[in-house]
């Protein structure tokens, strides 16, 4: 996968985060439980953020180079799983580790994409999204264990 | 004051460790009547007695251990039973370091009372010596209440609503009665002659029990309510196994601590042949998790006659969630603990079978914004284990099964079912449910809490209505 530009990736970037959108909203609805549909909803609500981030990096450059980059710290829970499918009726802790293994596949992809080009503009541009995705994985693997924390009793 | 304070803090006899770890008799040998007596004078008698607000069933302990002190061993069991259905369990699994005994006012300059031990040696004394009368029960209300599962929260249920004379039946999914106490928690850290006696004591008080009857499946709560029953208390506990999703976790010789516990102790594995259950003897074993579930995993495995025992855990030492009561006779049982470790994925041979697994060293990060510092892999730091038996012990999930074919039963975001931590009280009418189907994997005496606060909660519906 070859991008020319910044906007191209901006392009590239928001379909796949609205499919993200699309993803958990259609869990959503489909979720017959009040506390799981609420659980997608909010996921669902997340990555419309990455959306508007990108909405407004596409707009406004300057917003790519103020970008602020942190550490964000990766406890790799997902890493190791093996790759599991959405079921009805699936209970919360399947539902995190469908989620995490996503938001791992996004981490992985951009960093992929990022290592791939030469353009210090475009490199950013996908440091940024990696940001964007470890944050929503060390979330996810951050609920997950506090919930392994709490169940190991 | 200041001599009670001075008498040291009895030390419970126990088995010799090298002897124990090769046998399912139990850990602990109990006090003698001397002991307890002495240990009951420890007792300051308090007015305003906090280790009694420190107990989730409000037993009466400054009282029943004063009985203990008077020879009145009986008295002191009875004493028990007026607010707690299982004083033989609770004394044997309670954690009262960090209830009753935490909050003993002799803890504060010494050790506390042991209040466990007491309570274990006048159940016990009790049931060896005593006439096996049982509470008397009221006056028959014809009220019909359905409780479904028989572990710690639905015994006390049932307990408490057949003193105060309602028609109790007891809906058990396995062929013997007791839930977790009889297919959870091992011989050696809980008799099963206990727990059968405990319900035994039930069955004297009225209580009807019906084995083998999955609730969900052979009958639904809904055809309850059709075939008459007033109310319906849903202790069913959360028995689905957890596993953690790694690479190679279907290889033959990974169980869930789950599958692993109940063969060995409800179908009594651990005496094949005489009993016909097959069960995994591995030789180089390791548990997964560091709970007390873990812990008895591992020291199943040490009896069953394993050379190695390695519990592997991702956190440290002190956040290993089990007592430090079974830690420490883990430890003197020679299983060995391998922390800030994480299995990553398990290896097999050509034929399926598990024979060894990769870890990775963790190390713990900075703090995050809840002050909780989490594990974190180390770069680079993946080694191998050789085993031929991993028991997977990372807690349960609730069971869907009932849940889901009970319209209207909301659940939280879990899957546990959504109940008023005061009364039990679900979404449903008439139906109330307690215990770790509720708040997930936790202790026997907080299930037994929950049971008595939803107990007096249907006794007031069952008379003043929802």
């Amino acid at each position: 996968m070859e991008f020319g530009s910044v906007d191209e990736i901006i392009s590239f970037a928001t379909e796949r985060e609205k499919e993200a959108v699309a993803f958990y909203t259609d869990l959503a609805k489909q979720a017959t439980m009040a506390s799981l549909k609420e659980a997608f909803e909010k996921f669902a609500l997340e990555e419309e953020k990455h959306v508007e981030l990108l909405a407004d990096m596409g707009s406004n450059k300057e917003k790519i180079d103020s970008y602020e980059f942190k550490t964000i710290p990766d406890l790799k829970i997902s890493d190791y799983m093996v790759e599991i499918d959405y079921k009805e009726g699936m209970p919360m802790p399947q539902i995190l580790k469908l989620a995490m293994k996503r938001e791992e596949r996004a981490v992985n992809l951009y960093t992929i994409m990022a290592d791939k080009t030469d353009n210090a503009d475009v490199k950013k541009v996908f440091n940024i999204l990696i940001q964007e995705e470890s944050k929503h994985k060390f979330i996810l693997e951050s609920l997950y264990d506090d919930y392994l924390a709490e169940q190991e009793g | 004051m200041s001599k009670k304070i001075k008498t040291p803090r009895a030390k419970m006899p126990e088995q010799d460790p090298d002897a124990r770890r090769r046998n399912f008799e139990e850990v602990p040998l109990g006090l003698t009547e001397e002991m307890a007596m002495i240990e009951a004078s420890r007792c300051l008698q308090c007015k305003k007695p906090l280790c009694v607000d420190g107990c989730p069933v409000s037993v009466k302990i400054p009282e029943f251990i004063k009985l203990i002190s008077e020879k009145d061993f009986s008295g002191a069991a009875k004493k028990l039973w007026e607010t707690n259905a299982l004083p033989a369990v609770c004394g044997r699994v309670c954690p009262q370091e960090d209830q009753c005994e935490g909050k003993c006012i002799v803890g504060k300059k010494g050790e506390p009372v042991a209040i466990g031990y007491l309570e274990k040696f006048a159940a016990d004394w009790e049931r060896e010596n005593g006439s096996g009368e049982v509470p008397k029960v009221a006056k028959k209300t014809g009220k019909k209440i359905g409780v479904v599962g028989s572990g710690p929260s639905a015994i006390t249920v049932a307990g408490d609503l057949l003193l105060k004379g309602h028609d109790v039946t007891i809906f058990e999914a396995f062929h013997k009665p007791g839930g977790v106490l009889v297919y959870g928690i091992p011989e050696f850290r809980l008799p099963k002659a206990i727990v059968a006696s405990e319900i035994a004591g039930l069955e004297k008080m009225g209580a009807n029990i019906e084995c083998n009857t999955v609730v969900g499946a052979s009958v639904s709560v809904d055809e309850l309510f059709e075939e008459g029953y007033d109310a319906v208390y849903i202790g069913v506990g959360a028995g689905l196994p957890r596993f953690m999703n790694l690479e190679g976790e279907n290889f033959i010789g990974i169980y869930s601590a789950n599958e692993y516990l109940t063969r060995t102790n409800l179908m009594k594995g651990y005496l094949f042949p005489e009993y016909d259950t097959p069960i995994a003897r591995g030789k180089n074993v390791v548990v997964l998790g560091a709970g007390n579930v873990a812990m008895d995993s591992a020291r199943t495995a040490m009896r069953l006659g394993a050379d190695s025992v390695k519990v592997v855990y991702r956190r440290s030492r002190d956040e290993m969630p089990a007592r430090n009561e079974e830690l420490h006779h883990a430890e003197e049982e020679k299983i060995e603990f391998v922390l800030l470790t994480n299995p990553t994925k398990f290896y097999g041979d050509e034929n399926g079978r598990l024979t060894g697994m990769e870890c990775l060293k963790m190390e713990l990060g900075e703090p995050d914004d809840s002050g909780r510092r989490r594990p974190v892999p180390i770069e680079g730091s993946e080694f191998d284990f050789d085993c031929d038996l991993v028991v997977v012990s990372v807690g349960s999930n609730a069971n869907p099964l009932l849940t889901s074919s009970t319209p209207g039963l909301e659940l939280n975001r879990w899957g546990n079912i959504a109940a008023d931590p005061a009364t039990g009280k679900t979404s449903r009418k008439g139906v109330w449910a307690g215990g770790d189907i509720v708040t997930g994997a936790a202790t026997v005496i907080l299930a037994m809490g929950a049971g008595r606060d939803a107990a007096t909660s249907m006794h007031d519906y069952l008379t003043l209505g929802w």
